[in-house]
């Protein structure tokens, strides 16, 4: 699962090429800087003042476009990119390319939703994804105490949420382009002053995407309060160690499968130098390569806010955004004698962590239905065999024949490796078909520890808690299925029982809403 | 012909000749003043008649010739038509006969007819049977008269023709252009003359009827199949009819009578009926081989060593198949061996076989003796490999089964975002409801569709998206009920978005694996390549080395003739031992000596295949398995015989078989001997034979590594062929083994045994590349079956435009003689052409062609 920042203005070598035309006025000075910092309210009232003054300049007129599209005002941005053009009388470089952002963009939202509180505009495609707003909302709501404490100070409102309702869409807005593949398993970007986010819907078995939405909006901050000057292993260290703020406190824990990459490459001495990390990310030969550098970001930037306290990254961003070199800056704010002294310090708790040291898949992000059988399982993916034997066990699942699925399912079960986490599931369907519930829960219970973000896992510990009568960690399991997968009308369906058992009254209305939206009792489009 | 139909008459005829009997029917009044003449009739008095001959002159029409009856009891039975000379002969002397015939039906009146009456006693008349009844003679003389006993007419009824269809019972799914598997066969006692097909469409008006044959002369019976396809009866796709044959016999007498077959019931199925026809077919054959997998896997073996334990596990194991064959028999086209499911069927079926085969040898041993450890090992690997053969089949079937869905998956998204769009422009809100509720049906088929896909993110996307669609859709039709137009076309319009990014994925979906499908394709064709050169370069290898050793011919001349004799003797064994076990198939002998008889033979043919691949070492392992093999059928034949003997059963050919199985015993040691003398006697090669046996035994090192790279990739793409393409990798890997062997017999310079092995190997490749080739034909026919949806023009082929389509599976049709008549030089052509080997399923229609032009 990936997620992006970049909020860079591209429009700034067009507006300079315009601005340079004898008849050009020229963008207004004053909204530029507003839009490098990322103060879009700034931002607009510069370019209304501008375009009050200079309605067909050309520069002014993309200015405005450019503001529009930050403020999320598409189709205005892209009728004011237009007239920039028709005033100009000529198409200048890198012009189409913002021509096929802004239609993209506007296709990918047209007839969206909205909905505003406390500061955040939520926008989303009719539907299913109604069930998503609440959520976004309180999440960041949750999340923007401890991130105002670790910041001192946050951006100015609103924040602009996108949650986009396929991977196609997705790609038309963030122009990452219309082939599958294309924006490599992203699923939410921080650009524009804005949040894109996808719909975990879009994505196979679902994905803990309020996470995900933290996770970029503190990549919004960290570039507000850089002003854009922050390198991306700083970005992404401070992003991944703070986007579970709005549940919880910050820490340096690593998933099961980051912390395998770590365990392996400390047993073979082979981390990610921090000159590859801090220069080449993306030259990194490999996919898990590149996940190792990201859970070592995370773990550099949590070792100085252990030592440095919670001022550090607000200091360390100060200090950037004065042009301040980022690893010096954060080494010294958290009271390091030197850079060294402090990576020395991070790889030291690397050592000291308790970690996974299995063997596990990596996790897949496959969009819009990508991919062929099982290759959204971290397992079966790269091995046709045991996907083969996985199936043979689905097959005899069906036909009623637990014993002998269970059969095929070892067989889909690699020899020195935890089970899939599907072939799990398979295996616990197969114990409880025969009547060992609490084989089948252990099975489960091992396989959400390896792989924790496979709502079905969640759902099926669920069903079997909530049999055995253990309301409080069936509510749990639901709690952690719905997280992931907001979508499935039966967990909502268990969560509203349970919770109500379980004397949550808020939590069973709110799931029993969003169950009756996914089941098509209210219309989903006229939620507001 | 029917009973009952003729008149109650009868006709006296005197006097009476062969062939003038019909034109010299008296009259009744003629008749009836010869009776007069005899007087009273005395009731009680019984004049006594003998030596009776009846003689029947049969209706022309049914061709049957006159039959004379001596000492006939009188009684008369024969078709209405029919006209019976009687003669007799009196105790008495008479001076005037009259013939009465007295109806059954109750009707008083009898009729009477003169009889002439010779030298008093000689009476002769004559009666044509019309109906049921008796009839005696009245004699006469001086005013006298007496009758005689009385003999009972019996019509045999002219039935009418018996019409059978041989059909399956309930309704028939046949695609368009399909056979229809339906055949006819009418029979009459005396003639058919035509025969036709009623057909009734369910809806519509039905045709008139279609003549399906009118013989050149009547026929007692005809068969052909019903109709080449739907079409050739006019009905096209979607038609629903019940069909019936009628023939008519040829009764001159009663008149033509008609015959009916049962009704069958047709569905005609186009395009897309016939891949859903399949479909179901491939799911059913899935299901159940999925549920012989699961007894299979959950299998602890047999209970015990005994016998009767194998063989009660055996039959456990038999009856998992049972619900394959029931399937087989309902499915009317059964499984085409050249199909990817008649290959899974094929080899599913012979992995039981090989299987029950060696259960039934094991119990053959007698109780006392212990089951060998490496046979209980190879009953183990029998039963995996039968456990791995369902499983190949049951993931072929399932490939194909999602490959098809996924083609009706996006064909139904395709459909939904267009029809979503296209609602957007219709303003009468009634015809929106109805688009609404057409979209529903397409939300159906794209679940169905997802469901089929099974376990993918694509289906579970689909699923999760159709739900909302319905959804949503629901909400638009609430809402445009209320009135609230503008609410629900903004609805809509949301739908018709998402509609369009579902059509995307799924098409991108489909275009990914097409994708991946046309590079395993490409990898798929080199490979082929590569197995064809390297086959080629090991031909030419060993071709390489005999001519080196026809250069040098001295010991190794020697050697290679002792091999060759040792060749020959062991081809006669296999042969005589082939023969033996061909000669066991039926009764008496046991299907435990039978099938120890055919491991025998099985043996010898392993040997001959170790001596033509001159594999010395292999070549005397074989030797000995046979040898014991023999031994071993010889003394159970012999002791089931004894046992046969012993309660007095059949012994059919025991002896001979006896014979022969001493024989091949003989036979065996005798090769063992021979291939033990030549191995002690392998003599160094000269020199250059042993340098050029060295310089190929390099190059082989490098078609070595070849045939490694080309086994890897075997095994990469073998999961991706039906059935794992069974002895792809088995024949590469049968290369290796061969050309590893090679090198080094030829790099230690004994160049006939590596000339072998050289040899071995390049029959490995072959075997391999048919392999290949079988999976590739296979992987065709089921892209075929996924991808079948191209709309055919059938209005075309119902105009009778037959070069629009190719026969249905290639069939030839052979015309009917009475559709022409044909020139007498065309014919003596088509004579010879006839008289040339047909398949099977054309010798009937070739035999009547055949039969009619020569009546002609």
């Amino acid at each position: 699962m990936r997620n992006s920042s970049a909020s860079r203005w591209g429009a700034i070598p067009l507006l300079v090429a315009l601005a340079a035309r004898p008849a050009s006025a020229g963008p207004p000075q004053d909204g530029v800087a507003c839009l490098e910092r990322l103060d879009v309210p700034c931002a607009g009232a510069a370019a209304e003042a501008a375009l009050a003054a200079a309605p067909a300049d050309p520069a002014t007129l993309l200015f405005a476009a450019e503001v529009a599209f930050h403020q999320g005002r598409y189709v205005e941005a892209a009728r004011r990119l237009e007239a920039a053009v028709a005033t100009a009388g000529t198409v200048p470089p890198g012009v189409e390319a913002m021509r096929t952002l802004y239609a993209g963009t506007v296709e990918a939202t047209a007839g969206v939703d909205e909905r505003r509180r406390a500061g955040v505009i939520v926008r989303w495609s009719p539907g299913v994804d109604g069930v998503l707003v609440d959520d976004a909302f309180e999440a960041l709501a949750a999340a923007r105490g401890p991130l105002g404490s670790v910041f001192g100070e946050l951006p100015p409102d609103p924040i602009l949420v996108e949650i986009y309702p396929s991977g196609r869409r997705f790609r038309l807005a963030t122009g990452f382009g219309l082939r599958p593949g294309e924006g490599g398993g992203v699923v939410g970007l921080s650009r524009w002053a804005r949040i894109l986010i996808l719909s975990p819907r879009a994505v196979a078995h679902g994905y803990a995407w309020r996470d995900s939405l933290v996770h970029e909006y503190v990549h919004q901050i960290v570039s507000w309060a850089s002003a854009e000057r922050t390198p991306v292993w700083l970005q992404e260290g401070i992003a991944r160690y703070l986007d579970r703020a709005w549940r919880q406190a910050p820490d340096a824990a690593l998933s099961p499968w980051e912390q395998t990459l770590v365990a392996s490459a400390l047993a073979r001495d082979d981390l990610v130098t921090f000159d590859e990390i801090r220069t080449s990310i993306a030259f990194l030969p490999s996919d898990e390569r590149k996940a190792l550098a990201y859970a070592q970001m995370k773990v550099l930037v949590a070792t100085a806010v252990r030592r440095g306290g919670g001022a550090v990254l607000r200091s360390t961003l100060q200090a950037v955004r004065s042009g301040a070199d980022p690893a010096e800056a954060l080494a010294a704010a958290a009271g390091y004698a030197s850079t060294d002294a402090w990576l020395a310090d991070a790889q030291q708790a690397m050592r000291r962590m308790d970690l996974v040291d299995r063997r596990l898949g990596a996790p897949r992000v496959l969009l819009d239905g990508e991919g062929g059988d099982h290759d959204a399982d971290p397992i079966l993916a790269e091995r046709r065999d045991l996907a083969d034997h996985a199936r043979l066990g689905d097959l005899l699942l069906e036909a009623g024949r637990p014993r002998a699925a269970l059969v095929e399912y070892d067989r889909a079960h690699p020899a020195d490796e935890p089970p899939s986490p599907l072939v799990a599931v398979g295996i616990a369907r197969c114990h409880h078909g025969l009547g060992d519930p609490s084989t089948a829960l252990a099975v489960l219970r091992a396989s959400a520890t390896d792989y924790p973000e496979v709502a079905r896992t969640w759902k099926v510990i669920g069903e079997l808690e909530r049999a055995a009568g253990r309301t409080a960690e069936a509510l749990t399991a639901c709690r952690a299925a719905v997280e992931i997968d907001p979508f499935d009308p039966d967990v909502r369906g268990f969560l509203a029982d349970l919770a109500r058992q379980g004397g949550l009254p808020e939590l069973a209305d709110r799931a029993a809403r969003a169950r009756r939206i996914l089941l098509g009792g209210a219309d989903p489009g006229s939620a507001e | 012909m029917l009973a009952g139909l003729g008149l109650a008459t009868c006709t006296w005829l005197a006097p009476v000749t062969p062939a003038g009997a019909l034109a010299r029917l008296f009259s009744p009044a003629s008749a009836g003043q010869a009776v007069e003449a005899a007087g009273e009739v005395a009731p009680d008095d019984e004049a006594l008649v003998g030596d009776i001959v009846l003689r029947y002159l049969y209706p022309p029409y049914t061709g049957r010739e006159p039959l004379e009856v001596p000492n006939s009891t009188g009684d008369i039975h024969a078709p209405p038509g029919t006209v019976v000379e009687i003669r007799a002969r009196t105790a008495e002397t008479w001076t005037s006969a009259a013939l009465r015939f007295v109806p059954r039906s109750g009707d008083p009146t009898s009729e009477d007819a003169a009889a002439s009456i010779l030298g008093g006693r000689q009476v002769s008349a004559s009666l044509e049977v019309r109906t049921a009844g008796a009839w005696h003679l009245v004699l006469a003389r001086a005013g006298q008269a007496q009758r005689s006993e009385a003999h009972a007419v019996v019509p045999e009824p002219d039935l009418p023709p018996e019409v059978l269809l041989d059909a399956p019972l309930g309704t028939l799914d046949v695609a368009w252009d399909e056979a229809v598997p339906a055949t006819w066969t009418a029979r009459d006692d005396y003639g058919v003359i035509r025969v036709e097909a009623i057909l009734e469409r369910t809806e519509g008006t039905s045709p008139p009827p279609r003549v399906l044959r009118t013989p050149l002369d009547p026929v007692e019976r005809v068969s052909e199949p019903l109709a080449p396809t739907p079409l050739d009866l006019g009905l096209l796709p979607g038609e629903a009819a019940r069909i019936r044959v009628v023939a008519w016999d040829d009764d001159a007498v009663s008149g033509s009578k008609a015959g009916t077959s049962r009704a069958l019931a047709i569905r005609v199925l186009g395009p897309r009926g016939r891949t859903a026809r399949k479909v179901r077919m491939i799911e059913d054959l899935r299901d159940v081989l999925v549920l012989a997998l699961a007894d299979h896997l959950v299998d602890a073996g047999p209970s015990g060593e005994a016998g009767s334990e194998l063989l009660a596990w055996g039959e456990g194991v038999a009856r998992r198949l049972g619900p394959l064959e029931a399937l087989a028999d309902a499915w009317w086209e059964g499984f085409d061996p050249d199909t990817f499911e008649g290959t899974v069927v094929v080899a599913v079926r012979e992995a039981h076989t090989s299987l029950l085969t060696f259960v039934e040898v094991l119990a053959a041993r007698p109780d006392t003796v212990p089951v060998r450890a490496e046979d209980l090992s190879h009953l183990g690997t029998l039963h995996e490999r039968t456990i791995a053969v369902l499983e190949r089949g049951i993931l072929t079937l399932d490939e194909a089964i999602r490959r098809e869905a996924l083609v009706r998956l996006v064909e139904a998204a395709r459909q939904v975002a267009v029809e979503t769009t296209s609602l957007l422009a219709i303003e009468d809100p009634v015809a929106a409801r109805t688009r609404l509720d057409s979209l529903v049906r397409l939300f159906d088929q794209l679940d169905r569709a997802a469901l089929d896909l099974g376990e993918s993110a694509l289906s579970t996307l689909v699923r999760d998206r159709v739900r909302d669609l319905r959804n949503r859709m629901a909400a638009a039709v609430a809402v445009l009920a209320e009135g609230r137009r503008a609410d629900a076309r903004r609805i809509l319009e949301a739908l018709a978005r998402d509609a369009s990014d579902l059509a995307h994925a799924v098409e991108d979906a489909q275009a990914a694996r097409e994708g991946e499908a046309g590079r395993v394709a490409a990898r798929l064709e080199a490979l082929a390549a590569e197995l064809a050169a390297l086959e080629e370069v090991e031909r030419s290898e060993a071709d390489t080395i005999a001519r080196v050793r026809t250069a040098h011919g001295d010991d190794s001349a020697q050697l290679a003739a002792r091999w060759d004799a040792i060749g020959e003797r062991a081809r006669n064994l296999w042969r005589r031992l082939d023969r033996t076990a061909g000669e066991m198939r039926g009764e008496p002998w046991s299907s435990i000596e039978r099938s120890l008889a055919a491991a025998a033979a099985a043996e010898a043919r392993d040997l001959l295949r170790a001596l033509d691949a001159r594999d010395v070492d292999r070549a005397v392992g074989a030797a000995g398995e046979t040898e014991w093999s023999v031994v071993h059928v010889r003394d159970v034949v012999g002791r089931y015989a004894e046992g046969r003997a012993a309660l007095g059963r059949p012994s059919g050919d025991d002896p001979a078989v006896l014979r022969a199985l001493d024989e091949a015993e003989v036979e065996a040691a005798a090769v063992r001997r021979m291939l033990d003398d030549t191995l002690r006697s392998l003599a160094r090669p000269p020199t250059p034979l042993r340098d050029a046996a060295r310089e190929v035994s390099a190059r082989q090192e490098a078609a070595g590594e070849r045939t490694r790279a080309a086994e890897r990739e075997a095994g990469t793409l073998a999961p991706s062929l039906p059935m794992g393409a069974p002895g792809l990798v088995e024949g590469l890997h049968g290369t290796s083994e061969a050309i590893r062997r090679s090198t080094e017999l030829l790099g230690a310079g004994r160049a006939m045994e590596g000339e072998g092995a050289v040899r071995s190997a390049a029959d490995a490749l072959a075997e391999a590349g048919r392999a290949l080739q079988r999976a590739l034909d296979d992987l065709r026919d089921l892209e075929r079956f996924s991808t079948s949806r191209e709309p055919r023009d059938v209005t075309r082929e119902r105009r009778g435009d037959r070069s629009a389509r190719p026969d249905p599976r290639g069939r030839v049709e052979i015309p009917a003689p009475e559709e022409f008549r044909t020139p007498e030089d065309y014919r003596r052509a088509l004579l010879r052409g006839m008289e040339g080997e047909v398949p099977d399923e054309y010798e009937t229609l070739k035999r009547r062609y055949y039969e009619e032009l020569v009546r002609q």
